[in-house]
């Protein structure tokens, strides 16, 4: 049984294949600017590449952010779609799950462009947003690490226990406001 | 020939919407997820709560628009969406979701600019005669253009700083009228009297138009009197407004009617649903003869309907998009 997981949430598009929970392939591509003119190109061409088609997949996984807000809007809505359109299960997990597989550090870090989202890993639903300077003083009381490259291969073990959800319902994690936003 | 049912989705600014549309011109199903009660609280369309609702939204908004057409996915033709002009936060979601439609049904991918969708919405349950003069007035644009064929777009002339719909949208909030502020300042208008002298536009012969000059008269006009501690009498501001951009527009068109023979006038964009600007307009088809064509209400406002009809050409000439489509917030049609 084949799987997909999409991950945009930051510079790199993320995508990865597995086979009954097995990682068989995986993209992992930073790009600049204009994500949405790469991410389909690349999982269509995953696809090709190990000779199955978007058919084939009967679990879609994604990461819902926080992250840069275009970028965790683009994984989700492809995502969700595919759930939709296919008629099979979604699962989601936070950027900060992401980072917390296969490491032990009490504090998880995820980048954004100008600061940082940071959880306990005793309490990872209770995500906090730190600018780049709140991050550098934060560093100097508390140790952190960052976990630059999340173990993908685990994935499907990770979700296992987690139930599928609603493709309409799911939807991505901003965690910060919208600035300059004046309410009357 | 076969009759060609094309899935269209527009998401450039504040209305989530996806359409099945039937040859160009026969709406099979449409739904529009407007966000303008939310977008009222901030007095204007903020971008990031726009994009966020459409990626809430977007699976809904196709479920319901199958539903209501009875009708799967694998059973149209095509999959058209808007890429250009617009947010590009909120163009996105739509194309992403495009994108992967795409891909699933295997259907070809159309790339259709907003405007483009505009002038189309003309072609719902109706027929375009070239060659034809279109006025596309909205919240981004003023524009005439010439039209001799499908897709066949010759601007004859444009605003030279703000659109009307724009000027509209400020004046409504100097006069402290709520999102959206087309339809608010039109409301108002239709009470008052033209008593306030605001200065007559652009008269340089050619078919360019301009609404910035007009728009801070109105500011200063209002921030003057406020001074003075004078009253404003905000329904003859309104009329006397509406009379100096509506009448900006007609001058501009009966040049450009006079000077090129066409078969049709139509007007596109938002502002088209301005019932004294639909009165103008006819009044002015009538005196050259010509046909008026204007959009059912529900075309004129951002919808996806419009979309599946622009885009019913490009299938024809088999003109197609490739899934690295990216959205475009400044792109002309012309």
């Amino acid at each position: 049984m084949w799987s997909m997981f999409i991950d945009t949430h930051y510079k790199n598009i993320v995508i990865a294949l597995y086979k009954d929970d097995n990682i068989m392939d995986i993209v992992n591509k930073e790009v600049k600017k204009d994500h949405s003119v790469f991410i389909m190109p690349l999982l269509e061409e995953l696809l090709n590449k190990n000779k199955i088609t978007v058919h084939d997949l009967k679990e879609i996984y994604v990461c819902k952010g926080p992250g840069s807000f275009t970028g965790i809007r683009l994984c989700v809505t492809i995502a969700k779609t595919l759930a939709y359109t296919l008629n099979v299960p979604i699962k989601s997990l936070t950027s900060i799950e992401l980072a917390s597989i296969d490491n032990n550090d009490s504090y998880l870090v995820v980048h954004e462009n100008n600061g940082v989202f940071i959880a306990k890993r005793d309490t990872m639903d209770k995500i906090k947003y730190y600018s780049n300077s709140a991050y550098q003083e934060f560093k100097t009381t508390h140790k952190v690490f960052e976990n630059l490259n999340p173990a993908y291969e685990k994935i499907p073990n990770y979700l296992k226990n987690k139930p599928a959800e609603n493709p309409h319902s799911v939807k991505p994690l901003y965690i910060k406001g919208i600035s300059g936003l004046d309410a009357n | 020939m076969k009759d060609v049912y094309i899935l269209a989705i527009e998401s450039s600014c504040d209305e989530t919407s996806m359409a099945i549309v039937k040859n160009g011109h026969e709406v099979v199903s449409m739904v529009v997820n407007t966000q303008m009660d939310t977008h009222a609280n901030y007095g204007g369309v903020v971008p990031e709560i726009a994009s966020r609702m459409h990626a809430e939204n977007i699976t809904m908004v196709l479920e319901e628009t199958l539903k209501q057409a009875k009708m799967k996915v694998s059973d149209v033709d095509a999959i058209a969406v808007t890429y250009a002009p617009g947010l590009n936060g909120s163009l996105l979601v739509g194309i992403e979701c495009a994108k992967v439609l795409s891909l699933v049904y295997n259907k070809p991918l159309i790339a259709v600019n907003h405007l483009a969708g505009h002038i189309y919405a003309n072609h719902i349950d109706n027929e375009m005669n070239f060659p034809l003069l279109a006025l596309v007035v909205s919240g981004g644009h003023t524009d005439l253009i010439l039209m001799h064929k499908d897709y066949d777009f010759h601007v004859l002339g444009r605003t030279l700083d703000d659109a009307v719909g724009e000027c509209y949208d400020k004046v409504a909030r100097v006069l402290g009228l709520k999102y959206p502020g087309g339809p608010n300042v039109e409301r108002l208008a239709k009470e008052g009297q033209p008593t306030y002298k605001l200065p007559t536009i652009m008269d340089d012969g050619s078919l360019n138009m301009s609404f910035s000059g007009l728009k801070s008269a109105v500011i200063n006009l209002v921030h003057n009197e406020t001074q003075r501690g004078n009253e404003i009498n905000t329904s003859n501001l309104a009329c006397s407004f509406e009379n100096a951009a509506l009448g900006e527009l007609e001058r501009k068109t009966d040049l450009a009617l006079s000077k090129y023979q066409v078969q049709e006038l139509i007007i596109a964009g938002g502002v088209s649903a301005n019932k004294h600007l639909r009165s103008i307009m006819e009044n002015l088809a009538n005196k050259h003869q010509i046909k008026l064509s204007v959009p059912p209400f529900k075309y004129c406002t951002d919808n996806a309907a419009m979309i599946g009809s622009a885009a019913y050409p490009l299938f024809l000439q088999k003109k197609f998009a490739t899934h690295d489509l990216n959205a475009s917030s400044h792109l002309d049609l012309y």
